[in-house]
């Protein structure tokens, strides 16, 4: 029976829910990115004369290339920064990057109120604030797992050439199992979904990658043009490409540690009040190009989300998966809202509902 | 001892034709093609199996492309009044429907009921979207056959209503 097709694997995922689970997380990551992949494989299988496995491979060695290139010339950078800046939070400069930052605080704070700001910055010192050791423990732990990444993305990255090599098998015997009544319906659905999800990730993506990448250059320039000490530059410009994929909060999440940076920092002509302003420009200029040049060309699908369903959506990210949660949380729920708008278009068009 | 190779080599020249192939090849659409350019719509279309009284799809359903039966009858029903169902047509082996919908998401016109265990193929929109991508000269062949069927029927359809105009202009005197 075809239905059998479908209810016995999903009831034996059902049975065996907490194995199936991490290996499905990783299957529907590939799942996206082949969905991010595909047109491009599409479009590159008629240039290799219609062979898949040529424009799929032409694909993974350029990625490939990609990491390694990127590692050659921002890893020992971005390495050193990592290092410096997990040591920094793990207790043994704290006290130092404290200090500094309350030289910087207290020239730009009123006379009268410098006692008690002294007093708190001496609190912080004798006990560091609970977020500043939740962030070292977090940072050291994904230093410590990252093999445990590295191994889940190579699973990933197999999984994703797979899919799509076999894309068009794959939608061929699925849509086999699928009884007679709604099999346009699931045809029309997969396609409307695919096209959509494609279309926001590819969106999400190069919109986080023109940021991330403006940010670091734009930090860069600021470091030399202005003469200041600003390291962790590609840290912070990667972390605000990333932060890119939150909306309305994200454009903070990259400048508030380049001012941090820039205040912890010893900075060789003191601390001046200009470059903090250059550096808030410098992000709401990279956000500026975002919004007016790169986004609007790049979003087909209109995922507009309400500020209050952002809040929600990043403090449940983080209940379940902690601050990797909270990044992909609103990137994730943009998936679910486009799949859900088509699935409803489908079951109302269909007359199902 | 056989040897494989040499099997695969000469198997390909006296090669027959498969069901579904035979049937894709006889379809309008798919005039012209080349035994390989069949062979890539053969790899893409989808195969079902209806029983007595199934519907293939229902009138007012968003339309998604055509159908070719393979083995079978088909018949195609207005029934908008459910009580007095109007019968456009029946059609059997090597017969096709719902060729409109390759071209736009129009709501089907009629339902597609199967009347007796009937075997089809179905060729979709995003199909014909993909091959014209994958292989642009294989999709302008289905485009140019499609725009054919559409231009015979847009004649047949001006036949039909200069006829009806001239009946109607004749007909009170």
């Amino acid at each position: 029976m075809r239905g059998s097709q479908i209810i016995v694997p999903l009831a034996a995922a059902i049975i065996l829910r907490e194995h199936v689970a991490p290996i499905l997380l990783l299957l529907v990551l590939a799942l996206l990115l082949a969905s991010i992949l595909s047109p491009l494989v599409n479009w590159l299988e008629t240039r290799f004369g219609g062979s898949r496995l040529l424009a799929v491979l032409a694909i993974y060695v350029t990625i490939i290339l990609t990491i390694v290139g990127a590692a050659y010339i921002l890893g020992g950078t971005l390495y050193e920064q990592a290092e410096t800046l997990v040591s920094s939070f793990q207790g043994k400069n704290l006290e130092d990057l404290i200090n500094n930052l309350k030289e910087s605080v207290l020239g730009f704070i009123p006379q009268s109120l410098r006692p008690r700001a002294e007093a708190y910055f001496l609190s912080m010192i004798e006990s560091p604030p609970e977020f500043l050791s939740k962030l070292a423990g977090g940072l050291g732990g994904i230093i410590l797992k990252l093999a445990d990444v590295v191994g889940k993305l190579v699973l990933v990255l197999v999984f994703t050439f797979i899919l799509l090599l076999e894309s068009r098998n794959f939608k061929v015997a699925f849509v086999r199992a699928v009884p007679n009544a709604y099999f346009e319906m699931v045809l029309n659905l997969l396609e409307k979904i695919h096209k959509q999800v494609s279309g926001y990730l590819r969106g999400q993506g190069m919109a986080a990658l023109t940021v991330g990448v403006l940010s670091t250059i734009g930090l860069f320039l600021i470091s030399q043009l202005g003469g200041i000490a600003l390291p962790y530059f590609v840290i912070i410009g990667m972390l605000a490409g990333l932060a890119n994929l939150i909306p309305f909060i994200g454009p903070f999440v990259g400048m508030v540690p380049a001012i941090a940076v820039y205040l912890m920092t010893p900075q060789p002509a003191g601390i001046n009040a200009i470059m903090i302003v250059v550096i808030i420009v410098m992000f709401l200029s990279v956000q500026a190009i975002d919004n007016f040049f790169v986004s609007p060309k790049i979003m087909s699908a209109s995922v507009g989300m309400h500020p209050l369903v952002v809040i929600v959506v990043i403090m449940i990210g983080g209940s379940i998966m902690g601050p990797l949660g909270m990044l992909f949380a609103v990137p994730a729920f943009g998936v679910l809202k486009v799949t859900v708008v088509e699935v409803v278009w489908g079951l109302k068009a269909y007359r199902i509902l | 001892m056989r040897n494989a190779i040499w099997e695969n080599i000469f198997s390909r020249q006296g090669e027959k034709l498969s069901e579904t192939a035979l049937a894709i090849s006889h379809v309008p659409i798919f005039k012209g093609l080349s035994r390989k350019e069949i062979r890539e719509i053969e790899n893409i279309i989808h195969r079902r199996e209806y029983q007595p009284g199934e519907a293939i799809f229902h009138q007012g359903d968003p339309g998604l492309g055509m159908y070719i039966i393979v083995l079978g009858q088909v018949q195609i029903v207005n029934n908008q009044d459910p009580d007095n169902p109007i019968i456009y047509s029946e059609l059997s082996d090597g017969d096709f429907f719902g060729d409109m919908s390759l071209v736009d998401e129009a709501n089907r016109s009629a339902t597609a009921l199967a009347i007796s265990n009937t075997r089809i193929i179905a060729f979709f929109r995003p199909e014909l979207k993909d091959i014209l991508t994958r292989f642009p000269s294989l999709g302008n062949k289905i485009l140019l056959n499609l725009a054919e069927v559409i231009a015979q029927r847009l004649r047949k359809t001006n036949d039909l209503l200069i006829e009806a105009q001239q009946q109607t202009s004749g007909g009170p005197e």
